[in-house]
């Protein structure tokens, strides 16, 4: 299609509208030529290099923008840069650091994407009003959009700053060194001053911008594509179409369905087509117009009940070419233990079908990629994504070039919540333009795209049924599961197993069986969000625990804990289970709640609810089960003192880079600061397999403990042989090692390390590794969903519920999170309270949906409401400790477990409430009125 | 990101100097705060070639005089919220987010476009539509009508100003004139303000309200901050005593026309009591006519303004200390 690249390619040329612009930037004039068309943002992250300030929304929406114009928070991709001239702008890099600092400390920087923008407002709040309360606080950043934290750790930001005060990191728990302190993420600051870049933030000379063009139906036959007009414009230098990258693919190896770019058929609004590289957005935006493409529309299957009749096929043949006669691309069923007789012997049977909507991780950071080739023909793709070994595998597999000559680089990552846990078209499309255009070429999702790329939560309907006798003993449950799958596999196999696999604790279900079964539609490709596959049929039981508490007249919580499984203890699907703190996160929650004065007895429309969950800790199946290591550490000393420790774990923001220090510190006395972490890079780091299914505390920090035990040991040894004591007799403190007979003799931790590369003659390495043990159920299937460990949580919800407008008022939520062992219990917090955040939208407002044409209906941050400040719960995060041998120091999963309870505790607080049941997601006024008028 | 293009921009240093500009500009846009216009651009819902700035042009004062509270059109919301004026202050501090707020000026949400959700979209998601009446199509996709476009005004200002009574002062080709707002709205989702072409409005002027005048105004929103408003209401009224002596409502974001209830004088010289309250309340929702060209259930969203409008006029009472 185009020509092969010239190395004597122009440099792209400078608008032919641009102008000559003098903007006063940080105290300092600034003379820049740029179009009239072009915002503040763009100038200042294009021209000036200013890129602390992000680009989140396309328009206004989210807030990520927020600069200081004549001191007042403005949004800068909503002011035209030519109208800023002779304002004074102030961008986050020049900023007083203070508040900056306060976030860092507080924990409030998780991505660090939105926090820019964040702290500009924080910072204009505290000298307009330097003591605010919590209601100004919220009210003042109402505009400045956060998907990781849930905005508590912000507001303790804020206030930390109005009362002057500096967070201690606090002490480590009794018996460590360094494991339980509230360590500092040492990215932080970098992240929030535009110093550490995000993808975007990169530019590669010579670099080219792609867009990729999209289908307008939701389900029609390519006849032709015509790209002859688009590669004729000017500035335009590459287009590739489903042609050039036909191999099919999927991040699950067993089910690749989907190409690149669409080479028969499309199969749902926004299924990419053909993508062009070009000199900037503008030409290629314009490029993409030019492509002709003739389709014949076919029949669409917007939803379950047309997808399940199978008049029109998603897909005509699987991956082996057989031809398909059903959209159900996955069937599962399985029975565990005597569930008739469970519901025989059952007094009270609930029987509902509940539905849970589909919703989207809306990460404030787009997708974005940039690639380049080498003089060598390597490849080296930047992106932001979870994922980069199998994104490393994939991209191979699909340009069909050696894997060895492809290294990907995970920059910092803007939020992803399971969003960017496999590749996307726009990473192969990238790569692909790149080589055909011998030009690096980057592409960025506008935000319409990040909500059609999709691999959001499932829509599910569930028919559950659960029995149990009078005095509240659980005897049977059954679940028939309807998954809507939108077009593509994606994660979905796994989805529909974890569907029914995982509800089987921390409530144990003594008799059990499942049906799921997930279909094909012609909507945006489901995948894994947060608590994937489990969030739905948890909802589901739940809210039944709830009714059968109800029936025999018994408390819920009371309830929960007569079927508490124990520790130690096998599920009915013969999941072993070595830890569940079910009973002290119930009691840790209700106590704060004040559950036993307050609930049942609280006035009309004043409610609460309690629920609680379990989730795993990594995958004990790995992806690619090919016996090799899940997660590798690679540690190196530098005679300095510092130590580099190098691991393939991906930070999406929720501090894995940080645990990893914690690690290292704690076994070897180190200062933290002395751990330089080097993560995400295929180049330079052992193989980890990403940040999905919770293992990366588990599995990436059991992989560092291993090789900071051997440093150790061998440090140890050089030590003792030096002093010719005993090795025993050796004590590691902080800092400082010494002879526990005689604790004046002592040897820095740099000293020990010179020792013993002077005794082992050669660089002091050493390697860890995490290695997958066989476990789960001796049936088919009975690996999937079988961790090493399980986290269990309870939440207690507080709500109001207007009678009249059938709005839901959340006030307060009480989380208690069994983490195992809280490696920084400030992490631990953050991630419980991003995860009832979250889960609060879902449960309230959050949808993605499509209309009858396909449509997405909410394909903008603003149609698609994630909640600011204002709304949002006060979260009260309790981090309870039940360590479990399986993890180091006993720790378990943090990220995703929390995010569970919060809709059904919402659900069976409005029953607290109002005494009505809602089994759909979310909770509309609409909904909460029909059923208010039904009782 | 989305990327605008095509358009110069030229600064107007007074509001004639503004028109003149209009008159002689090629496909001319008026822009302010920038706030709506550019999302507009940016989702290449309007081609302009010229971007006539007025920003530097509009008086951003309050100026006090007879009778009459005038406003410039410049002024930030941000600035109007902080007026001693309900209810329009109310309705400004509600308007998105702090940082719309800085930048977006009263004028520019008295003229706030119309949204309508097929409307307000990507042009690849309105090719994948096939376009609707306002844009390369020619059936409304939210009534099915080939004649009228339903887009909704979603305005936060404009109820607040119409229970004011406020005029607004326009500047054009021919000169200025001065209009009241409520004999300017019409219900037309493409042209909601009877305006004409290279009209600029300039200020908006509200009578000094009766000092014992209270007002409040009140939006349906799912979330606390950024959201455009499902349903707007403003009220206002005076007491004589525990008598209604005046007594006005607006009702917003439900069609392309933010509305005054008629009928309200028939209440004038009685109590506010339950069934005077509840007979307003049923007389709103049976005037309110929700178009779905916005999210939100359309009975819901009727069924709102009885309880909106009932809850401000109970807050009224208590706050004007009646019984």
């Amino acid at each position: 299609l185009a020509e092969p690249p010239r190395p004597d390619a122009p440099s792209p040329r400078p608008s032919p509208q641009g102008q000559l612009l003098t903007l006063r930037v940080n105290g300092q004039d600034h003379q820049v030529v740029a179009p009239p068309t072009w915002t503040l943002l763009e100038v200042l992250r294009l021209r000036l290099g200013l890129v602390g300030t992000k680009q989140g929304c396309d328009k206004g929406d989210c807030g990520a923008c927020t600069v200081l114009i004549d001191g007042e928070p403005t949004l800068s991709c909503l002011t035209l840069a030519t109208l800023a001239q002779g304002r004074d702008i102030q961008t986050i890099e020049a900023l007083d650091r203070r508040v900056a600092r306060a976030f860092e400390a507080a924990g409030a920087v998780q991505c660090g994407f939105c926090q820019p923008g964040m702290i500009v407002s924080a910072h204009a709040l505290l000298k307009r009003q330097p003591h605010p309360d919590e209601s100004e606080i919220r009210a003042a950043l109402g505009g400045n959009l956060c998907r990781c934290t849930g905005y508590t750790k912000i507001i303790t930001a804020v206030q930390a700053v109005a009362d002057g005060r500096d967070p201690e990191p606090g002490p480590a728990t009794p018996g460590f060194r360094v494991i339980g302190s509230r360590q500092r993420k040492r990215d932080g600051l970098g992240k929030v001053l535009g110093e550490i870049p995000f993808t975007d933030d990169l530019t590669l000379p010579g670099m080219l911008h792609g867009r990729i063009l999209r289908s307008p139906h939701p389900h029609a036959r390519i006849l032709s594509i015509d790209t002859s007009a688009a590669l004729k414009l000017p500035g335009v230098f590459a287009v590739v179409t489903g042609a050039d990258l036909p191999k099919p693919y999927c991040v699950i190896p067993w089910t690749p369905d989907e190409t690149a770019l669409c080479t028969e058929k499309v199969r749902y609004v926004g299924d990419g087509v053909a993508a062009v590289a070009a000199i900037d957005e503008e030409t290629a935006d314009a490029a993409c117009a030019l492509i002709t493409v003739d389709y014949r529309v076919l029949p669409s299957a917007l939803d379950l009940d047309t997808a399940e009749a199978s008049d029109t096929l998603v897909h005509d043949t699987d991956w082996k070419g057989r031809a398909r006669s059903s959209n159900c691309c996955k069937d599962v069923k399985l029975s565990f233990g005597d569930v008739d007789g469970g519901f025989d012997a059952a007094d009270e049977i609930i029987d509902h079908t509940w539905f849970y909507e589909g919703n989207s991780h809306a990460p404030i950071e787009p997708h974005c990629a940039l690639a380049t080739w080498d003089a060598n023909d390597h490849l080296t793709l930047w992106s932001a994504t979870q994922v980069p070994h199998y994104l490393h595998k994939t991209i191979a597999d699909v340009l069909d070039i050696d894997p060895a000559s492809v290294r990907v680089i995970k920059p910092a990552v803007g939020g992803a919540f399971g969003g960017k846990s496999e590749p996307f078209d726009l990473e192969l499309c990238a790569a692909a333009l790149a080589r055909k255009a011998g030009r690096p070429v980057k592409i960025l999702y506008t935000r319409e795209e990040v909500f059609l790329a999709h691999r959001g939560r499932h829509p599910m309907e569930l028919h559950l049924r659960l029995g149990a006798t009078r005095d509240g003993q659980i005897t049977a449950c059954e679940d028939d599961i309807r998954i809507d799958g939108g077009a593509y596999h994606s994660f979905g196999m796994v989805t529909t197993w974890y569907a029914g696999q995982l509800l089987t604790g921390p409530v144990d279900l003594p008799a059990y069986r499942f049906r799921a079964r997930r279909f094909y539609t012609n909507k945006p490709c489901c995948g894994p969000k947060r608590g994937h596959g489990t969030v739905q049929p948890r909802f589901a039981l739940e809210c039944a625990l709830d009714e059968i508490a109800e029936r025999i007249g018994m408390d819920p919580i009371a309830l929960r804990r007569k079927n508490a499984l124990p520790s130690d203890s096998q599920t009915v699907n013969e999941l072993h289970i070595p830890t569940v703190g079910l009973l002290a996160c119930l009691d840790a929650v209700a106590k704060a709640s004040d559950w036993e004065q307050r609930r049942g007895k609280l006035p009309f429309g004043h409610g609460l609810g309690v629920a609680c969950s379990m989730y795993i800790s990594g995958t004990a199946y790995p992806i690619h089960p090919n016996g090799l290591p899940q997660s590798g550490v690679q540690l190196s000393a530098d005679r300095s003192g510092r130590l580099t420790l190098a691991c393939g774990a991906s930070d999406i923001g929720q501090g894995s880079d940080a645990m990893l220090v914690s690690v290292v510190s704690e076994e070897l006395g180190i200062d933290p600061d002395a751990v330089r972490v080097v993560t995400g890079d295929t180049d330079r780091t052992p193989v980890d397999m990403g940040s999905y299914s919770s293992r990366v505390t588990l599995m990436c920090g059991l992989a560092a403990k291993e090789a900071a035990t051997d440093l150790r040991d061998r440090m140890i040894a050089a030590v003792a042989a030096e002093w010719q004591v005993p090795t025993d007799q050796i004590q590691v403190g902080m800092g400082t090692w010494f002879d526990r007979t005689q604790p004046d003799r002592q040897v820095s931790v740099t000293d020990a390390m010179h020792l013993a590369e002077r005794a082992a003659g050669v660089p002091l390495v050493a390697v860890g590794a995490y290695r997958t043990h066989k476990l789960g159920g001796s049936y088919q299937g009975g690996t999937i969903g079988a961790s090493p460990a399980y986290s269990t949580t309870a939440h207690v919800a507080e709500v109001f519920v207007d009678p009249q407008t059938g709005q839901i008022r959340v006030s307060d939520v009480w989380a208690a999170h069994d983490c195992g062992r809280a490696i920084n219990p400030t992490l631990v917090e953050g991630q419980i309270e991003g995860s009832v955040a979250m889960g609060y939208g879902e449960a309230l407002f959050e949808t993605q949906r499509v209309d009858q044409r396909g449509l997405l209906l909410s394909p903008s941050l603003l149609e698609y409401a994630i909640s600011t400040s204002v709304e949002t719960p006060r979260i009260h995060a309790i981090v309870i400790e039940t360590p479990d041998p399986a993890g180091p120091y006993g720790a378990k999963e943090a990220g995703e477990g929390p995010l569970h309870p919060i809709i059904p505790a919402i659900a069976n607080a409005v029953h607290d409430a109002v005494g009505i049941r809602l089994r759909r997601t979310p909770f509309t006024p609409v909904d909460v009125l029909a059923a208010l008028r039904g009782t | 990101m989305l990327r605008m293009r095509g358009f110069s921009v030229v600064q107007a240093d007074s509001p004639e100097h503004a028109v003149a500009l209009y008159g002689s500009s090629p496909d001319p846009v008026y822009l302010a705060g920038g706030t709506d216009l550019l999302p507009t651009l940016k989702l290449d819902l309007r081609q302009p070639r010229t971007v006539i700035a007025v920003g530097r042009a509009l008086s951003q004062d309050r100026v006090d005089q007879a009778g009459w509270i005038k406003l410039g059109a410049g002024m930030s919301l941000a600035r109007v919220a902080a007026l001693d004026l309900s209810p329009l202050a109310q309705a400004a501090s509600r308007v998105a987010a702090p940082q719309i707020r800085n930048a977006g000026t009263l004028g520019g949400n008295v003229m706030l476009d119309t949204r309508c959700r097929y409307y307000n979209q990507s042009r690849a998601w309105r090719n994948a539509l096939g376009g609707c009446l306002r844009a390369q199509g020619d059936l409304c996709c939210v009534t099915g009508s080939t004649r009228s476009c339903v887009a909704t005004q979603c305005s936060d200002s404009v109820p607040a100003l119409l229970v004011l009574g406020a005029h607004l002062r326009l500047l054009g080709p021919d000169g200025p004139r001065q209009v009241p707002l409520v004999d300017l709205l019409q219900y037309d989702g493409m042209h909601q303000v009877d305006l004409k072409p290279g009209e600029l409005l300039t200020h908006v002027l509200v009578p000094k309200p009766h000092p014992d005048a209270i007002a409040a105004a009140d939006k349906l929103t799912v979330r606390g901050a950024i959201d455009f408003p499902m349903l707007s209401v403003a009220v206002l009224a005076r007491f004589d005593g525990d008598l209604l002596a005046d007594l006005r409502i607006a009702i917003g974001a439900v069609s392309p026309k933010p509305r005054l209830l008629p009928g309200l004088n028939s209440y004038l010289g009685q109590r506010l009591d339950d069934p005077q309250l509840d007979a307003i309340a049923q007389g709103a929702w049976k005037r309110t006519r929700p178009q779905g060209s916005i999210a939100g259930d359309l009975d819901w969203r009727r069924q709102m303004t009885r309880v909106m409008v009932r809850r401000l006029l109970v807050g009224l009472k208590g706050a004007g200390g009646v019984g």
